[in-house]
């Protein structure tokens, strides 16, 4: 039987038992969010207790509730955050050393290229998240870092240009690396226009570009904040993970 | 445009993803499913709150253990039967066994690349452990100051790419404390938003005492010490950095007491 097949079946027929199942799962969640929030070490056991008191009780409508267009596992541990929470914002934070607040970040990294390799999959799965404005953020982030960009990194806009314009139009972009940023920003605003077909102004662009990466920089950054990315150590992230690939 | 479930509890304000939905998001995001309704991809693309719901959501999956394949110690009706129960195991004892080795092997491939990293970093910051990177003026004139720990890494291996920025909240409040004046050597030293470059000069200076003997110590924004030295007679200190980029804090203390918390931020270099 699939896990998730067992899931519901203990869903729907023995949630006293789907609770011990998702033991593991449910201190991990509170330790997570304990750390992150410099919760003393002492009341994270309290907490549990807590948290799984609430979804003995919210277990029915939790049921209830659950459409099975995902998997349960991902359903059930979302509810589960959400729960915990609901019961932090009730606690009185304490800021105290705490050495161990970090374990969690430091824990099986133990190569530099891994982590920037972990670090560039976060980032580009927080720049999926903008749909339509991917390709048009990657091109930002990689001409402001002075990264070459490619014929491929044209697509997916409005207009669908040919092999020959996105080499053409990779070539300019690419000419702007010695540029300052708003020089930049002129080339990309025109560029956009095109691809995008609606008029975008240079000042339109540099709002819209400082925007998406300030967001990144908080997307990947987190809230409360796991790291302290700028955009300037995005630069050097993306830097380094291609250099990785590259030299793989 | 997206169908608000008004009758399914939101994560936030009305109008953004409720929890089926982000767990149907996060699915897409992780290519768990071919595809999420449009309208999910849509507001997601349009709504920030909802985009750090799924990155933060993302994250804490990651970090989650897999749920145990059969429910452990309980009695139910979908025990197998026990010839299937026997290719279970079996494939249970392979799995694990590949998993062993597959550790094993991604051990030491880490290894290989821990040691190769660490002896690039140490060849590209020209590292010398010894006192001649060290400087002190004394009241004597005779130079003192040694360094210890020699030979030490100069971080630790698990620093995470931009958690080495992190702020420490227990060390920012020691930055921020007033010490008492009794004895207090007036320490003196850079801001807390001070940024070096690898090559710079951290430099510190402090009215001496002859009956205290002074230490310096330099952590990491995790609170590992980096670096200690014995500060001798000497009323200031000048060390020329070799820290790769982070957050540090130096802490200036005698043997009962810390006297001052200063921090500083070492850039990256391209």
């Amino acid at each position: 039987m699939q896990k998730n097949d067992i899931d519901i079946k203990l869903l729907l027929e023995d949630t006293g038992r789907l609770l011990v199942r998702y033991q593991p799962v449910i201190r991990t969640i509170v330790r997570n969010l304990a750390f992150q929030g410099y919760l003393q070490k002492r009341d994270i056991s309290d907490l549990i207790q807590e948290v799984n008191r609430k979804l003995i009780e919210r277990l029915p409508k939790i049921r209830e509730r659950y459409n099975y267009k995902s998997q349960f596992k991902t359903y059930f541990s979302v509810v589960i955050r959400n729960l915990c929470l609901e019961e932090f914002r009730k606690v009185k934070f304490v800021a105290e050393p705490q050495p161990e607040i970090y374990e969690q970040t430091a824990a099986e990294l133990t190569s530099d290229h891994l982590v920037i390799v972990q670090e560039y999959e976060r980032l580009c799965r927080a720049i999926r998240m903008f749909g339509n404005e991917q390709s048009a953020i990657w091109i930002a982030l990689r001409c402001f870092a002075c990264l070459q960009v490619t014929p491929e990194n044209f697509l997916g806009f409005e207009l669908e240009p040919d092999l020959d314009t996105r080499i053409r139009i990779a070539g300019q972009v690419n000419e702007t690396a010695e540029m300052q940023k708003k020089d930049k920003m002129e080339v990309l605003s025109e560029i956009f226009t095109h691809l995008e077909r609606k008029p975008r102004t240079a000042d339109a662009f540099r709002k819209w570009s400082s925007g998406r990466l300030e967001e990144l920089v908080d997307l990947m950054n987190g809230h409360p904040p796991r790291s302290a990315y700028t955009v300037d150590v995005l630069y050097i992230l993306i830097e380094k993970a291609e250099l990785f690939e590259n030299n793989d | 445009m997206k169908e608000t479930n008004t009758d399914q509890k939101s994560i936030g304000a009305q109008g953004h993803l409720d929890e089926n939905e982000l767990a149907q998001y996060i699915e897409y995001l992780r290519h768990e499913t071919d595809q999420a309704p449009v309208q999910l991809i849509e507001h997601v693309q349009t709504c920030s709150f909802c985009r750090a719901e799924v990155m933060a959501l993302y994250d804490m999956l990651d970090a989650l253990p897999d749920i145990a394949e059969e429910p452990s110690g309980l009695e139910t009706d979908y025990r197998q039967p026990s010839g299937h129960r026997a290719k279970t195991v079996a494939l249970r004892i392979i799995r694990t066994a590949a998993a062993v080795a597959a550790v094993v092997v991604l051990s030491w491939g880490v290894k290989q690349l821990v040691v190769n990293r660490l002896h690039d970093n140490r060849q590209a910051a020209g590292i010398k452990m010894d006192s001649s990177t060290l400087v002190g003026s004394k009241m004597n004139g005779q130079p003192s100051g040694t360094t210890h720990g020699e030979g030490k890494s100069l971080i630790p291996d698990s620093v995470s790419f931009a958690a080495a920025f992190a702020p420490n909240p227990g060390y920012d409040n020691m930055v921020e404390a007033k010490y008492r004046t009794d004895r207090n050597p007036n320490v003196v030293g850079p801001g807390p938003e001070t940024e070096l470059a690898p090559g710079d000069s951290l430099q510190i200076s402090w009215t001496p005492n002859s009956a205290d003997v002074f230490e310096l110590v330099i952590v990491d924004n995790k609170g590992n010490d980096i670096r200690r030295v014995k500060l001798g007679k000497v009323s200031s200190f000048s060390w020329k950095i070799d820290l790769n980029p982070g957050l540090y804090y130096w802490k200036f203390t005698n043997k009962e007491e810390i006297w001052k918390v200063g921090r500083m931020i070492i850039k990256p270099g391209k």
